[in-house]
């Protein structure tokens, strides 16, 4: 199969060297044109000072009218509770789905927490995801650092992972308690399994404890391809994926899951964020290379 | 009052990157919006001067101004796209505007298609890296994220284009035997 970007780049309808269709004007007509509309436009080389003040008025009304909207959603949702209230209306009732129920502000922080960190995480902003971590978080157990967040859960960012809630629900002390799918970045799908769950539990606006849970055929899988890049591309084990001495990490060794290797290697090897996105960067360029490899 | 180390400044700067920016333009908009749009661009220029970094930097900050100014054109002219878009999928209809100077070929008509289904700002930045040839650290000074961010977005627009004209591809055999055959494929 060619590559979509190669196909793309067949589809450039203005490839280097080519000439312009007849209509566009060349470098000299153009820039009389522009000299022509400079000539009866207001134009200035300097933003001209009641412009600003306009874009700072405009900015104003703006604020203002997200101001006025949010009131005006508040007092919404206040007159229709107190309607539920009149009519004897009961609260919601266990069947109700739980990401509809009715949440308060402090339950619905919770769950707006998660998906927020979410979406950093799919957006692949490292810093905001690792803020979205609290102090003293775990992960599958184990306490982790912030450092641990950017490394491992970065590194796994980088791969391009993405997630998406499935379903939140909230724990008898007020916190969140959610489901998230994690699809595998490593395409390993062909195997039969390239999903896992994420239950996030977050506390005052920010993750306070993530549990990751996946089957064996999915670490067999990983761990397939964390043998072949060490005997295929020994210089990127090397350099990216080669677990430290100190690794401490119960899954050690490659045949105990290749993520384990990538969580160990995280706390201890890698000196920065930049290091770990090339490791992701060096890792993600062998995926098709493996898929056939797969397949021969 | 014009201010002659400007008029200067624009020059060089307008004559170093109007092939460039126009190149931009052409990639993205019919033929007939091209010029509008460029003049916009370098208008932009001329009226925000002081703020056109040094050297090569002036070009992805000619570019960030060109996306605006062609989202706008996309903006009003979003309709007759549409229609062009149906028009282009209708069999026997000329898949591309006769003022385009390329030949597509069907390939390259498939993938125009499937990037349409990616979100703006991945096929913004999939559309520098393969046709502006921009690198991550530029294509990041364009659009406003960390080339890491850009890096991650581009390897994932990249999987799912190549899903979806994998996808493409087999429905394209499954319907081509008929043709072959002489027959009207139904």
């Amino acid at each position: 199969m060619i590559d979509s970007f190669d196909r793309l780049r067949l589809a450039d309808a203005a490839p280097r060297g080519s000439e312009p269709p007849e209509s566009v004007l060349t470098l000299e007509a153009l820039l009389g044109d522009i000299d022509e509309r400079a000539g009866y436009m207001p134009i200035d080389t300097r933003v001209p000072e009641t412009e600003r003040r306009d874009a700072q008025t405009t900015r104003r009304g703006w604020l203002a009218a997200a101001v006025a909207f949010g009131v005006v959603l508040l007092l919404g949702a206040a007159t229709i509770l107190m309607m539920n209230g009149d009519q004897g209306v009961p609260p919601v009732t266990p069947e109700v789905t739980p990401t509809t129920q009715a949440l308060s502000s402090q339950e619905q922080e919770q769950v707006d927490a998660v998906y927020a960190a979410v979406a950093k995480f799919n957006e692949g902003d490292v810093n905001a995801w690792v803020d979205s971590f609290r102090e003293a978080s775990t992960f599958t157990g184990r306490q982790i650092s912030s450092s641990y967040v950017r490394h491992l859960l970065g590194f796994r960012m980088m791969l391009g992972e993405e997630i998406t809630v499935e379903e939140c629900t909230l724990t008898d002390d007020g916190k969140a308690r959610c489901s998230l799918t994690s699809v595998d970045a490593l395409g390993l799908a062909d195997g039969g399994v390239n999903e896992f769950v994420w239950t996030v539990k977050s506390d005052n606006g920010r993750l306070l404890e993530v549990t990751e849970t996946h089957n064996d055929d999915w670490r067999s899988a990983v761990s397939l391809m964390g043998a072949w890049v060490k005997d295929a591309h020994p210089e990127v084990w090397a350099n990216s994926l080669e677990p430290p001495d100190s690794c401490s990490w119960p899954g050690g060794n490659v045949s105990d899951g290749f993520y384990g290797e990538l969580n160990c290697m995280g706390r201890a090897s890698l000196p920065n964020w930049e290091a770990t996105a090339e490791s992701a960067a060096s890792l993600r360029d062998l995926v098709d290379e493996y898929k056939v490899y797969l397949g021969s | 009052m014009r201010n002659p180390s400007a008029d200067g400044r624009f020059r060089t700067i307008y004559q170093a990157n109007y092939e460039p920016i126009r190149s931009y333009c052409l990639r993205r908009l019919p033929v007939d919006d091209v010029n509008d749009v460029m003049a916009d661009v370098f208008l932009v220029m001329w009226r925000r001067i002081n703020d056109v970094p040094e050297g090569d930097a002036a070009r992805l900050w000619l570019y960030g101004i060109a996306r605006n100014c062609v989202a706008n054109s996309q903006r009003t002219t979003r309709r007759s796209r549409r229609l062009r878009a149906k028009l282009a999928a209708m069999p026997g209809e000329p898949s591309v505007s006769p003022e385009v100077v390329v030949v597509r070929n069907e390939s390259a008509d498939e993938a125009l298609l499937a990037l349409e289904t990616l979100k703006p700002l991945d096929q913004e930045m999939v559309q520098l890296r393969i046709w502006e040839e921009l690198s991550s650290i530029e294509i990041g000074e364009v659009v406003g994220l960390k080339p890491t961010a850009v890096d991650m977005r581009l390897s994932r627009a990249r999987k799912r284009l190549n899903q979806i004209l994998s996808d493409d591809r087999t429905r394209f055999w499954s319907v081509r035997p008929h043709r072959m055959e002489g027959g009207e494929s139904s």
